[in-house]
């Protein structure tokens, strides 16, 4: 049966890898795995927002439109296709053999987590049922009703205001198999999880180093909340895998000054808003790290149009949805007297304050904290970058924004403050984490330099091209 | 040469510490239940035939638990923990808390369904499920 599933599956991460491949037309052995790895997201959210539309329709060949789309993507990149070596030799230093088999015995790990948590939790966790796949049933079942998935009738717990980017993916695949299995969104989550790895991976790949590369995806899959939180079902590491996709999509402008990168970088911002409530707060975000690329660039109205050209289309959908079929977001329902007497409460201040510290020291308790992320790059920085400070200093700011945003919902919302932290905040903090760790390994030296370089390794290993 | 001392060293906690706790993290899941008994698999077979027995064109049911009836004892959490999973069952049919609506699920414990309905008597007509679920009607 998930045979199937992947299958259908792989028509919308073929048609993204398609899409980052037409925009960004360069012919780069190195660059194929990134494109695919940004095609993960893009296609599978260019996808639930072509069925959201579609659903207005009230049709039922949608797996006609998607092998179309496919099939005309395809004669396309056909017809503009420049020959160029798939596989180029890449000669692995004995230190890169170790750290790739380091990083399979994660992967193999994670994979035995996933399946285990899957096997024991096919629904997933508490908002997976109250919330994505409740809003997946909600469109699958309720046929031709399925907007009463924005029925104000619902009591606050079920957020019917949630983006669904998650939701109608769950839903479009049923309604391609014809039929409900669990298997949909255990496999969805799964795409998202391993997905995430596979581009952060790819990016350092691109940028620095394969030990880089594999060093920061052991970290992030050795993290087991991202593994736990990412098997469950949760809308979180799409938004993850959003965020991070544009943080790389700012540096790969910044280090290959083409500027129709920025349209995918728009539209995985777009996707991001698409995703969860925070990923409207990451459209601001990107929009000032569009800024930050763009200060006193000659280009800059170019980069604007491209970015624009990108995020146009699924924004609309994106404010069709938020200003005309969902209800209000419940961090908003209260009036302005009640906010401001949450902003002016000084210990709201304290106790987020004190919550987010103890966070940052103990990531859910793992042992991974930030003051030793702090150390590593402390004794590992590297002075220059091949990224382009411009680029890094745009995804700095737009993690900052992002991390300032989330401790201000916290001052506002008018949920009990104690409940609220202790249910989100070590999920929220996650949506960061796969760009934080690109962040740091891109700040600091590859481990080839340290550990036995060979000779001319530096040439070689941080940025041949 | 204490600089690259540090740098091998943290290289090598950072990775093997991952590694320790991905394995660490796997024997971890044990804990989340057995393969066989999902609760929210549980909770669709026990609504199997209270669905059944509910009017294909009923789009809202209001939602009766004991958190709603006076002097009854009851688990906030657990409360909160069941409606969500009665509505997730349910859908796309929505479960509002309360007695308004003509069709209501009443997931009751007996003490609290005996003190619903000895105020209620007469008004609605019960159809009882095992496990303490019961399909009210309200009579017009």
């Amino acid at each position: 049966m998930s045979l199937p599933i992947v299958l259908i599956y792989l028509i919308p991460v073929f048609t993204g890898s398609l899409i980052v491949h037409l925009t960004w037309n360069r012919n780069d052995p190195k660059l194929l795995l990134l494109k695919f790895a940004l095609g993960v997201g893009i296609g599978i959210g260019f996808t639930s927002l072509l069925y959201f539309m579609f659903l207005f329709t009230h049709q039922s060949w949608f797996l006609v439109l998607l092998l179309g789309i496919l099939f005309l993507l395809s004669m396309i990149s056909l017809r503009t296709w420049k020959p160029f070596p798939f596989f180029e030799r890449m000669p692995l230093t004995r230190l890169q053999k170790v750290l790739l088999l380091i990083l399979a015995i994660v992967i193999i790990l994670d994979l035995a987590i996933f399946i285990s948590i899957s096997l024991r939790r096919p629904h997933g966790a508490w908002d997976s049922w109250a919330v994505w796949n409740r809003a997946a049933r909600f469109i699958y079942r309720g046929g031709a009703d399925w907007q009463r998935v924005f029925s104000d009738e619902f009591h606050w717990l079920f957020h019917a205001d949630y983006p669904l980017l998650v939701p109608l993916t769950n839903a479009w695949v049923w309604d391609v198999l014809n039929f409900e299995t669990t298997r949909v969104p255990v496999i969805q989550s799964g795409i998202y999880l391993f997905g995430s790895a596979l581009l952060l991976f790819s990016a350092l790949f691109v940028f620095r180093s394969i030990g880089t590369a594999s060093l920061a995806t052991i970290v992030l899959m050795g993290l087991p909340d991202f593994v736990g939180i990412g098997s469950n079902q949760l809308a979180d590491t799409p938004l993850a895998l959003f965020i991070a996709a544009t943080a790389i999509l700012f540096c790969l402008y910044s280090k290959y000054q083409q500027p129709q990168i920025l349209a995918l970088a728009g539209m995985t911002s777009a996707l991001a808003a698409w995703t969860k409530n925070e990923g409207m707060i990451f459209l601001v975000s990107s929009l000032i790290g569009l800024f930050v690329i763009s200060y006193k660039n000659k280009q800059a109205w170019l980069l604007a149009a491209w970015y624009f050209g990108g995020i146009v289309v699924p924004l609309l959908i994106v404010l069709f949805f938020r200003f005309k079929l969902a209800p209000s977001v419940d961090l908003f329902d209260s009036g302005l007297v009640e906010i401001w007497q949450r902003v002016t409460d000084v210990s709201r201040y304290t106790l987020t304050l004190k919550t987010f510290a103890g966070e940052f020291f103990n990531f859910h308790r793992w042992g991974y904290n930030a003051p030793s992320f702090l150390l590593y790059y402390l004794v590992l920085r590297q002075k220059d970058n091949t990224i382009g400070s411009r680029g890094l200093l745009a995804v700095l700011v737009m993690l900052v924004i992002q991390l300032l945003a989330y401790f201000a919902i916290y001052i506002i919302t008018p949920h009990d403050l104690e409940w609220h932290l202790a249910f989100s905040l070590d999920r929220i903090l996650l949506h960061i984490y796969p760009t934080a760790l690109f962040l740091l390994f891109s700040v600091t030296v590859a481990p080839e330099t340290i550990l036995f370089p060979p000779k001319g390794a530096t040439s070689f290993i941080i940025g041949t091209r | 040469m204490l600089r690259s001392f540090l740098r091998i060293t943290i290289l090598g906690v950072v990775i093997l510490w991952s590694v320790y706790q991905s394995v660490n993290y796997l024997n971890a899941t044990k804990s989340l239940g057995s393969l066989e008994e999902d609760p929210v698999t549980i909770w669709e077979s026990k609504f199997k035939k209270l669905k059944k027995a509910l009017p294909a064109d009923v789009k809202t049911v209001g939602y009766l638990a004991d958190w709603d009836i006076q002097d009854i004892e009851y688990s906030n959490g657990d409360q909160h923990g069941e409606y969500v999973l009665v509505q997730y069952v349910l859908s796309p049919v929505i479960a509002v808390r309360g007695s308004e609506p003509e069709w209501i699920i009443g997931n009751l414990t007996p003490r609290a369904y005996k003190k619903w309905w000895s105020t209620t008597q007469g008004q609605y007509e019960v159809t009882f499920f095992k496990h303490n679920l019961y399909l009210i009607h309200r009579i017009e």
